[in-house]
């Protein structure tokens, strides 16, 4: 295996780390079906 | 993009490079020339020329997020400028890659510049490609001569998606006034919708700008000459655009971005219900998408769940 592939395979394992921010993190949970703001035919 | 298929791609990308790619069309669903034209070059049977517009969508949770942003909706992503050079068909287009970074938003990571792929490589990772004959009066020399230059010149590629500052271009930006090199009018930037949730998530990102210019509107007044897809055919097409149209319309300025797309450790995902409802209307005429869409969508008993069963309700 080169080194570069160990290389890309080690920043691949890094980036698996990222975390969003807690207010997008939130906008990216579901709205539960009962809200009036869920997924809607407008 | 997340980071990790960033770099995978990154890593595919590198190592096909190397390689040469060999399309072959019968292993495509649809591979249809619509044009009697001639072409200055018969790509396995497509007539080409130089300076004509390639657009495509990548089928991925990250290209319908971009048909999602602004007010009005675009069913194409991504946009570059065909070039035949020595017989050989290739696109420019402005494209980035995610590199790691420990802080800051993913756009803040992302580096890239005006490149030059093969059309074989740019069909290789899109779902749907189509490529359009600029409106009559534009000078294709032109337009491929600009395209050319900002390859030459190295220009970057911005990942803020500014349309008012050209120092840096994104990829329909970059179409866009390539196009304008050759005559055609600048389209006018499409507002990005006034949704909150979706403002949360561009704040993060540091997209400030009020307007983006689509590839849909780069199509308006154009030709297409050829549609392209591996896993679709033409009328498929026509239903997979015809639903995500239909989530446009429904993702009203109330919505959350978490009713479409979630996050894992593998980057935007779309949600099992969502990919369903577009993998289903693609074997649906696209005149009843919205129908699809009811029952489909409305039938969701754990929206939150992932792996919730759909439940058609017939």
């Amino acid at each position: 295996m080169s080194r570069s592939l160990l290389i890309v395979l080690l920043l691949a394992m890094l980036g698996g780390c990222i975390t969003l921010p807690r207010e997008v993190a939130s906008e990216l949970q579901p709205v539960p079906r009962d809200r009036p703001d869920h997924f809607h035919k407008p | 993009m997340s980071i990790v298929r960033a770099l995978v791609l990154a890593f595919a990308a590198t190592w096909l490079s190397g390689c040469a790619t060999t399309l072959t069309p019968a292993a495509y669903r649809t591979f249809d020339a619509e044009s009697v034209g001639e072409g200055e070059l018969d790509f396995h049977g497509l007539p080409l020329q130089s300076g004509q517009l390639v657009v495509s969508d990548s089928g991925e949770a990250d290209s319908l997020l971009m048909s999602m942003m602004g007010e009005q909706y675009t069913p194409y992503g991504h946009a570059g400028i065909l070039s035949i050079e020595a017989g050989k068909a290739y696109v420019y287009e402005g494209y980035a890659l995610l590199w790691p970074s420990l802080s800051g938003p993913p756009t803040d990571a992302m580096h890239g510049h005006i490149r030059r792929v093969t059309l074989d490589q740019y069909i290789g990772r899109q779902q749907v490609t189509a490529i359009f004959d600029p409106e009559p009066g534009v000078d294709k020399a032109a337009v491929v001569a600009f395209a050319r230059a900002r390859h030459e010149d190295g220009t970057e590629f911005d990942p803020y998606f500014d349309w008012r500052d050209h120092t840096r271009l994104y990829c329909t930006e970059f179409a866009a006034l390539a196009l304008q090199a050759g005559g055609r009018p600048l389209p006018t930037p499409v507002r990005v919708r006034d949704n909150a949730s979706l403002r949360v998530a561009l704040d993060w990102l540091k997209v400030q700008a009020p307007a983006i210019v689509t590839a849909g509107s780069l199509t308006e007044g154009a030709e297409r000459v050829a549609l392209i897809s591996k896993r679709l055919a033409a009328r498929e097409v026509d239903a997979y655009f015809a639903a995500k149209r239909e989530l446009h319309r429904r993702f009203t300025d109330d919505q959350k971005l978490g009713n479409i797309w979630s996050w894992s450790w593998r980057g935007l995902r779309l949600r099992p219900q969502i990919e369903a409802f577009i993998e289903a209307s693609s074997l649906w005429p696209h005149e009843t998408a919205a129908e699809l869409a009811d029952d489909w969508l409305g039938a969701f008993e754990q929206p939150d769940s992932r792996w919730g069963k759909l439940d058609t309700g017939r």
